[in-house]
């Protein structure tokens, strides 16, 4: 999967991510070398009161995720992760149109890769179809910048396939706990005319102590029935670290303990195959680089 | 390997008398129990007592021996047991025996300071569904290479904790002066190598302990200290293959992974054995303490979901180790079964009539973080478990394993009605988009809670206690 479009390619990046291609188990560098996994950083448009601990890294802008989206673009991800959650009815209510301008924004702030993702546990009945409108409306404004979009789910993914294919983006495919499930939306979106390389699969569904197991397991199982030859389950893995931080053990949680629990959980998200990790602490960006960094990787 | 038995393969080694001593209805059904690891052989009595089935109990116990051998560390009544594996992937089976993590005290430390690490791993417990995560071990390591300073060390750890131990020096006197102090017990020795093996052989068989064999990164050595460790007639070894941090990561990771590969897809059995990891080597190096326990932790995070069975660890930090025991305690949950806890009415405090009513699924995780939210807050209410199969409120909505009709049949059948003379249901916030149908299908009136059951207490002291839910029935208190 390629993210993001260059100028002579009709986007405005400034260098495109290269995500998925494994072709051996995770870390099996006796069998041969995989590619080196991409590292996402969030930026969200509104959070819930952030944990006192990222307030420490993004207290100026968390009311602003241009500002944040600079903030975070010089911590130098490989990919920047916009999450669009003022949309929800009972988060903001913003229309998504109007939430159009801060992608805008953020395409400004930051030359990276962008992707940009909608609410991801839609809870109010009206979510999902937010998430169509909204998704369908970047796809087409931001045609050409190969952007990642997402969610789809079972339940809702055909606006999004078709927004994805005509304006040519990539598409997150978000399932929970099951490698079937995961493999029955790929081949829907197959079906709508995307192929594999265009869809990132999500089947995160807690963190550590959280069913993070599941996750785990369902990654394994995904990885492995693609390298034995399952089609459909060829598509790179993202694997969202950053659920670890708004656990409840870290509210009151000895200082330190924050980023070492997504960084922990990140490692054993590679372990599993992830070939996309997203986090939101600095910190554990910063240490999960450097474990990676240890590590041979194809093409360097 | 368990996963490829049939039932009827081992039906056939069973007596098939169906007697029912086991606890089960038959044979078969005993044998299809013990394909899938939930009973031990020796439930069977007739087969272990009987004379007849001598033949048929040695064979099946070859039958369903685990790849990865069970190795006990003993201390008194306290057993880690490690190993017993017989899977590459957990969601081919399930994984076993946790790996168990020891916490290194060495004997140039002072005696105040081993005497609060004991303490400190001793005390290490995090409350998590319904059970503490724990510390396992702790391991003695000499450095000064004194054996009478090492049986000194042994002495202080022994009287400050009953946890069984890991006894760790290359000189098998060393050993041997720990092992004194110890009698009856089975400690793991550390290390047999290619220089000493000779010694740590008798000294482990004289001592009937399990020994660990060690050849950092060199299978190959690894492999034939094995070979002639079995020749000299030990039976519980532990490998270790060598744990290095930094540029060591890969092939750490490497020979681990090609260990276990050999074992269940080549069924290489001279390395069928626990392995152990030692993140402790990261402090070796000069560095920042704080850089040093981020290393620790993310190698043995990376240890722990790839095969080893055994940690030998430096830091005490709970920063550190939390989310290590938690991904442990994940990692060897059985795929097969959700954590789940069972479903029905539960008492929190001393409910009456006027209190309120909120329900939750039977995902032991939900259920415990509810409870233990509407515990701490002392708040007097019912808490309905409704059955979800063992998922999450937000997975079963999503699921359909929670509906509006499910929640109607566990109220009516938890005869909640008669308890309280109002009819308000609180809903868990996740589960917001069921509640008209909940109305509906119940008849009562809905609330819908916080997103997250720590904010239950805020949301009862905003929405329970104002009097115009109260219109007749009961009064707030
Ligand atoms: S105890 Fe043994 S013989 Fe009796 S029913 Fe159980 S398996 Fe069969």
């Amino acid at each position: 999967m390629v993210i993001g479009a260059t100028e002579p390619e009709g986007g405005s990046r400034g260098y495109v991510v290269e995500a998925g291609g494994a072709e051996t188990l995770p870390f099996y560098t006796f069998e041969g070398l995989n590619p080196r996994p991409v590292l996402a950083l969030e930026v969200y448009d509104c959070v819930e009161p952030l944990p006192s601990f990222l307030l420490e890294s993004y207290r100026d802008v968390v009311s602003n995720p241009v500002e944040w989206a600079r903030l975070v673009d010089r911590l130098e991800p490989d990919l920047v992760n916009l999450n669009v959650r003022s949309i929800s009815p009972t988060v903001l209510d913003r229309s998504p149109k109007d939430a159009l301008k801060t992608v805008e924004a953020v395409l400004q702030a930051t030359r990276r890769p962008l992707m940009v993702t909608g609410i991801m546990d839609p809870i109010h009945r009206d979510d999902t179809a937010r998430n169509m409108e909204f998704l369908r409306l970047v796809a087409e404004t931001f045609k050409g910048e190969r952007l990642l979009i997402g969610p789809a789910t079972p339940e809702a993914f055909e606006t999004v396939a078709e927004a994805a294919l005509a304006n040519g983006h990539n598409v997150l495919a978000k399932t929970n706990m099951d490698v079937n499930q995961a493999i029955r939306l790929n081949e829907l979106l197959v079906e709508k005319g995307l192929t594999l390389e265009r869809i990132v699969v999500d089947v995160t569904t807690g963190a550590l102590g959280y069913g993070v197991e599941y996750t785990l397991s369902t990654m394994e199982r995904f990885r492995i029935r693609g390298l034995k030859g399952d089609r459909m389950a060829r598509s790179p893995l993202i694997f969202f670290a950053s659920e670890n931080l708004f656990i409840r053990e870290l509210e009151n949680g000895e200082s330190g303990m924050a980023p070492i629990y997504e960084a922990s959980s990140a490692v054993a998200g590679l372990m599993a195959g992830a070939d996309i990790v997203s986090m939101l602490h600095p910190e554990s960006l910063e240490k999960v680089r450097q474990f990676i960094d240890e590590f041979p990787w194809r093409g360097g | 390997m368990a996963k490829s038995l049939s039932p009827l393969e081992v039906y056939n080694l069973l007596p098939k008398t169906n007697c029912g001593k086991c606890g089960e209805k038959n044979c078969l059904s005993f044998a299809t129990r013990l394909v899938n690891l939930e009973v031990e052989v020796e439930r069977c009595t007739p087969l272990v007592e009987e004379a007849q089935y001598k033949e048929n109990y040695v064979k099946l116990k070859n039958l369903l021996k685990p790849p990865v051998k069970e190795v006990l560390i003993v201390r008194g009544d306290r057993v880690v047991r490690i190993g017993g594996e017989y899977v590459m992937y957990r969601h081919e089976l399930t994984y076993r025996r946790p790996t168990a993590i020891a916490i290194d005290v060495s004997d140039d430390m002072s005696r105040e300071l081993i005497a609060e690490r004991v303490k400190q791993v001793e005390e290490f417990g995090y409350p998590y569904i319904g059970k503490q995560l724990k510390l396992d071990l702790i391991a003695v390591r000499s450095v000064t290479g004194d054996p009478a300073r090492f049986s000194e060390v042994v002495k202080t750890v022994l009287d400050n904790t009953s946890l069984p131990l890991v006894l760790c020096s290359l000189d098998p006197e060393v050993l041997k002066a720990g092992l004194a102090e110890m009698s009856g017990d089975k400690p793991l020795l550390y290390a047999a190598t290619k220089d000493n093996w000779r010694r740590m052989a008798e000294l482990a068989l004289a001592y009937d302990c399990p020994l660990v064999v060690s050849a950092p990164n060199d299978p190959t050595m690894l492999k034939s200290l094995v070979k002639t460790m079995l020749e000299c007639g030990l039976e519980d070894l532990v490998l270790d293959p060598g744990t290095m941090g930094g540029e060591g990561l890969p092939d750490t990771l490497v020979n681990f992974t090609m260990i276990r590969k050999a074992v269940f897809r080549a069924g290489d059995e001279l390395l069928g054995f626990p392995l152990l990891g030692a993140p402790i080597a990261v402090w070796l190096g000069g560095g920042r303490a704080l850089d040093k326990k981020w290393e620790e932790c993310y190698l043995a995070g990376m240890l722990i979901v790839r095969y080893a069975d055994i940690l030998i660890m430096h830091s005490l930090d709970g920063w550190v180790l939390l989310p290590l025991v938690m991904l442990r305690d994940n990692i060897y949950t059985d795929p097969r079964k959700p954590v789940s806890v069972e479903p029905g009415l539960y008492k929190i405090g001393q409910p009456d009539e006027t209190s309120p009513v909120m329900f939750t699924t039977n995902f032991a995780l939900t259920y415990y973080t509810v409870s233990s939210d509407i515990q701490s807050a002392k708040i007097d209410s019912y808490l309905l478990v409704v059955d979800t199969e063992g998922l999450s409120v937000e997975s079963a909505v999503a699921g359909r394993k929670l509906t509006a009709d499910r929640v109607a049949e566990a109220l009516k059948e938890s005869g909640v009605e008669k308890l309280v003379k109002h009819r308000y249901l609180i809903i868990p916030g996740r589960a917001s988009r069921l509640s008209g149908e909940i109305e509906e299908a119940t008849g009562w009136t809905v609330l819908v809670g916080p997103l997250d059951s720590s904010g239950i207490p805020k949301f009862l002291d905003e929405k329970w206690y104002k009097p115009k839910l109260w219109e007749g029935g009961a009064q707030p208190k």
